[in-house]
């Protein structure tokens, strides 16, 4: 049985997720604005508004709303992408675990625009905790969720609209334009009327469709709209004979919506015709339909473009909650942290990488705890005995955190942090000057060219790659330097004594050791427990992937054998 | 300029936009190119229709010009005719069957010479032909109940016999009836009241109010000019007086006896029917028959003047018979 997303409780501190956050806003609702509390216009307003109009005539577009949102900026983050998004496989992330289902169909996301999402967390905690106030309300009202994916979907099929234009809408451009209506005016509709209850910035969405209602280019679209389905109402009377053939057909009387401002008399419609021709259109009731299209859209556009933006809105939300769901389904839990001071404890309960998860493998959660978040970690243990998983799962905790979503863990309790570093991988490049110890010496050059003080450190098997003597000296040197800038640090080594000195010694005061848990015949348990390992259990995994002295022996005499062979038959 | 797309029903915003819409303007902005095309293309189709209803307005124009030519071709034929139709009365107007009856009569079977007693008295005939008379010649045959009046009186002119009737020469000698023949050839003084036959023939149809009716019930030009046509070959003032005139004199060339030459101009040896009838009076005042032969004309002038010299001879016959006792 899936276990059921959970998220933390509200703290009673200021730095809580607060539902109550957004409050009914005084002025107008111009841009329904999802991710912040004071509306921002992220998008290029009017490229956009150019390339809708573009594609409202046209029907092609190549890709409006996602050009669009790839181009968007973001809220002022101190957060650098090129720091930790690839070392923490961002881009795969978001690809793999956001995703947003409509029955057996997936909807495709703006990735580009989600994974800069979260690699550009806001820097503003009050931006943090309005998002949060939204996806707290969403987990804990599925009917809010369920108006959230309808709304989504309606801009989906708005961008089908705009974007493509097939079937009859290829050949009918009034048909295909009026469509395109429909949806706006249900987009509009579901706003109003669909987040009326919502006490987050949600409540948003029913201040925008609720102001747009009120004003004359909706009216004039339900006019134009209500005159292309109901122009007038014909009473009639049909006789039927006993072989059930219609004997008598009779118009009873005919009624015209006289009050809809686009109805006028025949007469009118016709010297209307005769204008259009005269000044270059195409003479026919579809030209001058095409001209009442034409104005209502332009009264509306101002009002579609802010759609766009908000599609990337909800794709952040319904994403993230589309990746709790399959959590869920795989029996893990998530949860909205609790937010503390770096000063306080950090608890990740039943933590869990939501990278093996997007690859199909279940993890296994750990809980992981420390008496304050402003310490160095020093993280021991077997080699595959999950560390570097653990910094992985540690790293996207933080990132969806610092974005106000829910983290892969039961519950968390978690501090913010200026700046995010990781250094996970260090792959071999063609074009690289240094040797091993070089690239290791510029890692660690790097890092502390970009660390802020306070910020979030996480690297796996510093100074590996030098001798052990040289290396355990270089890596003392970085702990201690690391130490000036109270960072929250996750570091992993196979250094076991220098790291037990460490321990032993106490010299540095903010060093917390974690080690990977043994279990029976010393296999780890993917559990972390405070202390330093005392073997990286080389042997095991070198028997485990078959290098032990007797299987690269069984190895050599085969090739040896058969470079004989070989020789032998040649008649060296 | 404000746009039949727009009504009143519509809220300002939205009528602006509808209007801005018809004109091509766009807040977000058009393609300047498509701008201009639109233009070029509204530039082309108003100069069509520009020039199409110029079109329309000539040819209405046109139209107009011709009806009212046509209007003033038929007000001008009836007022051609209103005047001398307004004179004619009932009796004018029956005259011309009047008088083909009177030559049916004439043509038939001869009921022998008859001089009325008022002719006898001293110049009885030169009064009765002093009256306004309407003279036509022909073959007899032409004035039978089926023959073809109109046909002879088209061909019938004031010829020597009624000249020479009216006033005439001399004597008898051949120079003296040729100086009469030749005189009143130029001059047509001595009978000017005698018309012919045929001016009244051509021109009491256009004088009937039915030729008035189909005029005025014309509704082409070319029928119009049809009745013109006609209208100016009738010599309707000479026709009025044939119309009216008091006196029927009638010569009819009876076939000739065939043991005489013909003369170049085709006279030859035969009778001739004269006949004076008052047809006022509807009285006959004479009937002679007499025979003409043109051997008595020396042969210098018998070619040429053969018939005028034999016309002029019956004349003087006519008048001897008249006076004779």
């Amino acid at each position: 049985m899936a276990a059921q997303p959970t998220f933390a409780a509200p703290s009673p501190r200021p730095a809580r997720p607060a539902i109550h956050a957004e409050v009914s806003p005084p002025e107008p609702v111009l841009i329904p604005d999802l991710l912040h509390p004071t509306p921002m216009r992220r998008i290029d307003a009017a490229a956009t508004k150019l390339a809708i109009s573009l594609a409202f005539a046209s029907g092609v577009s190549g890709g409006l709303f996602g050009d669009a949102l790839d181009r968007a900026t973001v809220a002022p983050s101190t957060w650098e992408p090129r720091s930790f998004a690839s070392d923490l496989f961002l881009a795969s992330f978001v690809q793999r675990c956001f995703t947003i289902r409509h029955g057996t169909e997936e909807a495709a996301l703006s990735r580009h625009h989600l994974t800069n999402l979260l690699a550009n967390p806001p820097a503003d905690v009050a931006v943090v905790h309005h998002r949060r106030a939204i996806v707290a309300e969403l987990a804990g009202s599925p009917a809010l969720r369920r108006e959230l994916d309808k709304l989504y979907q309606a801009i989906c099929r708005l961008r089908t609209l705009l974007e493509g234009a097939t079937g009859i809408g290829k050949w009918d451009a009034n048909r295909r334009q009026l469509d395109i209506l429909v949806v706006v005016k249900e987009i509009l509709d579901g706003m109003a009327g669909g987040f009326g209850e919502a006490r987050s910035g949600l409540a948003r969405l029913a201040a925008f469709g609720r102001r747009v209602q009120a004003e004359e280019p909706y009216r004039s679209l339900a006019d134009l709209l209500r005159y292309d389905e109901e122009l007038a109402t014909l009473n009639l009377k049909v006789s039927v004979g006993a072989d059930g053939r219609i004997r008598a057909f009779e118009v009873l009387s005919v009624q015209e919506d006289a009050k809809n401002p686009f109805v006028s008399s025949p007469w009118k419609r016709w010297l209307g015709k005769i204008e259009l021709f005269l000044r270059g259109f195409s003479f026919g009731e579809g030209e001058v339909m095409a001209r009442l299209i034409d104005a209502v859209f332009e009264g509306l556009v101002d009002e579609i473009v802010p759609l766009v933006q908000l599609m990337g809105d909800l794709e952040l939300y319904l994403g993230a909650l589309g990746f709790v769901d399959r959590a869920a389904a795989a029996g893990l839990a998530m949860s909205l942290p609790e937010l503390v001071r770096s000063t306080e404890g950090r608890l990740l309960e039943r933590l869990w990488n939501p990278l093996l998860l997007a690859h199909e493998v279940t993890p296994i959660p750990c809980d992981l705890a420390t008496d304050r978040h402003d310490t160095t970690v020093l993280v021991t243990g077997p080699n595959s005995g999950g560390k570097t998983r653990l910094l992985q799962s540690i790293g996207l905790a933080q990132v969806l955190a610092q974005s106000g979503l829910m983290v892969p863990a039961r519950s968390a309790r978690l501090a913010l942090a200026p700046a995010l570093v990781v250094s996970l991988i260090e792959e071999t490049k063609a074009d690289q000057t240094e040797g091993r110890l070089g690239t290791e010496l510029v890692r660690i050059r790097g890092l502390f060219e970009r660390l802020p003080p306070g910020a979030m450190v996480i690297m796996d098997e510093l100074c590996s790659g030098t001798n052990p003597s040289e290396g355990e000296e270089i890596f003392e040197l970085v702990v201690k330097m690391l130490a000036r800038l109270t960072p929250q640090a996750f570091i992993t080594t196979h250094f076991l004594a220098f790291a037990a000195r460490l321990e032993r010694e106490g010299k540095i005061t903010a060093l917390r050791f974690l080690q990977v848990e043994l279990g029976p015949e010393h296999k780890p348990t993917y559990q972390f427990t405070p202390g330093v390992a005392r073997t990286s259990l080389a042997g095991h995994a070198a028997a485990r992937l078959g290098v032990t002295g007797e299987q690269l022996m069984s190895l050599i005499d085969r090739n040896v054998a058969l470079a004989n062979a070989g020789a032998g038959k040649r008649g060296v | 300029m404000a746009t039949f797309l727009t009504t009143a029903k519509m809220a300002p915003e939205l009528a602006a936009r509808v209007d801005d819409s018809v004109h091509g303007r766009h807040r977000h902005g058009r393609p300047r190119r498509a701008r201009s095309g639109a233009r070029l293309v509204s530039l082309v189709r108003l100069a069509m229709a520009l020039a199409l209803a110029s079109l329309v307005g000539t040819v209405l124009h046109f139209q107009r010009e011709d009806r009212l030519a046509l209007e003033r071709t038929r007000a001008s034929l009836l007022d051609a005719v209103r005047r001398p139709s307004a004179a004619l009365t009932d009796n004018d107007r029956r005259k011309i069957a009047v008088i083909e009856d009177w030559l049916g009569r004439f043509a038939g079977i001869y009921e022998g010479d008859f001089v009325a007693d008022e002719l006898r008295a001293p110049h009885g005939l030169d009064a009765a032909l002093r009256r306004d008379a309407v003279y036509v010649r022909g073959p007899i045959a032409a004035f039978a109940p089926a023959g073809a009046v109109a046909a002879a009186a088209a061909v019938s002119s004031k010829d020597s016999f009624v000249r020479c009737l009216v006033d005439p020469p001399a004597s008898r000698a051949e120079k003296a009836m040729l100086a009469r023949v030749l005189a009143s050839g130029a001059d047509d003084g001595n009978t000017a009241h005698v018309q012919r036959l045929d001016d009244g023939e051509v021109t009491l149809p256009i004088l009937l109010s039915a030729w008035s009716q189909a005029v005025a019930s014309a509704s082409d030009a070319a029928t119009l000019a049809a009745r013109r046509r006609q209208l100016e070959k009738a010599p309707v003032e000479r026709g009025v007086l044939a119309l009216k005139s008091e006196v029927l004199l009638v010569a009819m060339d009876e076939p000739g006896t065939g043991k005489g030459p013909t003369e170049l101009d085709g006279e030859r040896a035969h009778d001739v029917r004269v006949g004076v009838v008052d047809l006022a009076a509807a009285r006959v005042l004479l009937r002679v028959r007499r025979h003409v032969d043109p051997t008595w004309v020396s042969e210098a002038r018998r070619p040429v003047y053969a018939s005028a010299l034999d016309g002029c001879a019956l004349a003087l016959d006519v008048r001897e018979r008249v006076t004779a006792r």
